[in-house]
């Protein structure tokens, strides 16, 4: 098993490595530049979705998992070699290595490995007290025992068929060994945007310290649970989060970056010649508090207080269903049900405990027989404990009619002194 | 009641954290990158598809500013290093408690990372049937349709109670009572022809399952797998 989980990881970040150098040539294309862990992060994003596409295409068609992981193997093979000749054709380096300069800050990135391995730790060791984490593995787990693709979660299809073509069942190959390549892969993707969106050096450590925070924080909401790095790493949502999101993310700001900014003909004129007035005006225009910065302020305000509402709504909800499912437990532990027949006449009490012991007090005579084991049969199973008000037909025969029938078997039978209880009043 | 009250309450502000914090912690990164952090226009728009970057970005940008104050190059580094050890105590002292079950990883000894009573009991269940037909407690399924797909449930209610009939309705409710009437059980397993049934042991049901047809063929602290007696 270790084995296989090394060769996993291996085999993922090579083929990630130079399936990514089509990222190199892109970003070329884009006039800018590509570092090597956003390669990794590019070239495993497309290796991923490429498993997805070719096994969920393979589960419409009604192939077989074997037959879909050869033709995506081939089409990864190929996809990676010709990347090679590719780059070098651009005058790509293959292998850009530069020792990176070392800041006091950087100490940070320390604490950020740790926390890293806190969670792959966490990972290896612990098993979850959610079983709505194992959510999707029965797909992988169908695919794997019938070697079958049927149309369902994508990673879950791509999962399985791994899994079967190593021969690792489903759960033992997302746990031992997807775990280690997959979660740095995506805290990878993840630290690339951070490098774009932060020009600052300083800043990066402490924004990729949060996010392996918030990584932690998805587990306390069963909605978030699907998207959550730390439990969900091997499912579609996280993929989606963390992986293919943040690569088209980078992709996207450096393109947008690249189109020149344009700047109209008629502000070019004014600006020449600015009034006091039009400076002034200007001022306005850029002071922290003005119209539009208001606006955006009191949006986010009222997107603040409806996602309240909607969160102490769906809250109130679970309050108020907890205590109609209490009240209904109280009233099937401990109650008290009132045997009247046709006559009218109470004739007795039926008592169920807390501890579930059932007991009755009277019955009367054979001829409420029927009618006591129809009120039994609504209510409980057996009786534990009966009470009679005496030894003769009146007072017994119900009793002894079920008991002979074999519809109930009291554990113990007590019997009433009617004159010692009159004595008493 | 009361008592339930309190436990909702208690983990209020859990779900809470968990429902709302990424939306209201989205906006605010939004905001605060508009307005903190000398951010491009155009980066903002590719910032949508990037939810947990955006807010670290956020607040990378939030704990700079405010440093910033007073700033001096020795309190900053100063401050990283006391700020990284206390993310990292937060971590390993609140969330990480919350995370991962102590009590499940004591039990846990095999390598499939679910209750190792269940695995067990699913292994007993497919060395003597191929194809079993099984009737499980509320939220077992899953971990059994996770070892083998060869389990038939009697009910699947990974999509919650809402989506079952009323006979599967009136057996997974008397399932979750502290003191089930394994009479009904009973008859509604034998009516679906259900082989085997999975049991919690944290039930105490006035008469066994072994009183209408069924026999215990497996056992340990946390559950008791039953099977049906065939009479030839």
């Amino acid at each position: 098993m270790i084995l296989k989980a090394m060769t996993v990881f291996a085999v993922f970040f090579l083929a990630s490595y130079f399936t990514g150098l089509w990222a190199d040539i892109i970003m070329l294309r884009l006039r800018s530049e590509c570092t090597v862990l956003y390669r990794i992060s590019f070239g495993g994003c497309v290796l991923i979705a490429l498993g997805m596409i070719v096994c969920f295409a393979g589960s419409l068609f009604g192939a077989s998992s074997t037959v879909c992981i050869c033709i995506y193997a081939v089409i990864a093979a190929a996809l990676t070699v010709a990347a090679v000749p590719a780059a070098c054709k651009r005058k790509i380096s293959l292998f850009p290595f530069v020792m990176p300069r070392f800041h006091v800050y950087d100490s940070l990135y320390l604490a950020v490995i740790l926390l890293i391995s806190v969670q792959i730790a966490g990972v290896f060791g612990y098993s979850f007290d959610n079983a709505g984490v194992l959510r999707g593995i029965p797909e992988a787990v169908k695919v794997f025992d019938s070697g079958v693709l049927a149309p369902a979660d994508p990673m879950m299809l791509f999962t399985g068929s791994l899994s079967r073509i190593m021969n690792v069942h489903p759960l033992r190959f997302v746990h031992g060994c997807l775990a280690v390549p997959l979660i740095l892969f995506y805290y990878l993707c993840t630290f690339e945007v951070i490098r774009v969106i932060l020009p600052s050096d300083e800043r990066r450590p402490v924004a990729l310290l949060t996010v392996t925070l918030l990584a932690m924080w998805g587990y306390q909401s069963d909605f978030l649970l699907g998207a959550a790095l730390l439990l969900k790493w091997y499912g579609i949502w996280v993929f989606v989060l963390f992986g293919l999101a943040n690569v088209s993310a980078v992709i996207l700001i450096r393109y947008l970056e690249m189109i020149p900014e344009t700047v109209p003909v008629r502000d070019i004129e004014e600006t020449e010649d600015e009034d006091p007035d039009q400076e002034e005006w200007d001022m306005k225009k850029h002071r922290i508090v003005n119209a539009r910065n208001l606006a955006i302020a009191l949006g986010v305000l009222a997107a603040c207080l409806a996602a309240s509402v909607f969160i102490l709504n769906g809250k109130i909800n679970r309050l108020y269903a907890a205590t109609v499912n209490l009240q209904t437990d109280i009233n099937s532990r401990c109650s008290i049900y009132e045997f009247i027949p046709e006559s009218g006449q109470t004739e007795g009490y039926l008592i169920t405990g807390s501890d579930g012991t059932v007991t009755f007090i009277g019955g009367g005579s054979s001829k409420n027989s029927g009618l006591l084991e129809t009120f039994l049969d609504e209510h409980v199973n057996n009786i534990n404990i009966w009470y009679i008000y005496g030894e003769d037909e009146e007072s017994s025969g119900a009793m002894r009619a079920l008991i002979h029938s074999g519809r109930v078997d009291p554990e113990k039978i007590y019997v009433i002194d009617r004159e010692d209880v009159t004595g008493i009043r | 009641m009361i008592k339930e009250l309190i436990w909702q309450i208690h983990n209020g502000h859990r779900e809470l954290v968990g429902d709302g914090a990424i939306l209201v912690l989205f906006v605010a990164s939004l905001t605060a990158l508009l307005f903190l952090i000398p951010v491009k226009t155009k980066k903002i728009i590719p910032l949508f598809l990037s939810v947990p970057a955006t807010i670290g970005c956020a607040i990378a940008g939030f704990i700079k500013a405010v440093l910033d104050i007073r700033y001096s190059s020795k309190l900053y580094k100063a401050l990283s290093v006391l700020l990284a050890a206390a993310l990292v105590i937060l971590v390993c002292t609140v969330s990480g408690r919350m995370v991962f079950s102590s009590d499940l990883a004591g039990k846990n000894e095999n390598d499939l990372h679910m209750p190792a009573g269940i695995v067990a009991a699913g292994e007993e269940i497919l060395a003597q049937s191929s194809d079993p037909k099984v009737l499980t407690m509320p939220g077992w399924g899953l971990y059994l349709k996770s070892l083998s797909s060869s389990f038939t449930l009697m009910y699947d209610d990974e999509n919650g109670a809402s989506s079952l009939d009323g006979d599967q309705m009136r057996v997974y409710e008397e399932l979750l009572k502290d003191s089930p009437s394994m009479k009904k059980i009973a008859a509604f397993a034998h009516a679906e022809d259900c082989g085997y049934v999975v049991l919690s042991k944290d039930m105490w049901p006035e008469r066994p399952i072994t009183s209408y047809g069924y026999e215990l063929i497996y056992e340990d602290d946390s559950c008791g797998v039953y099977r049906e007696v065939m009479t030839p």
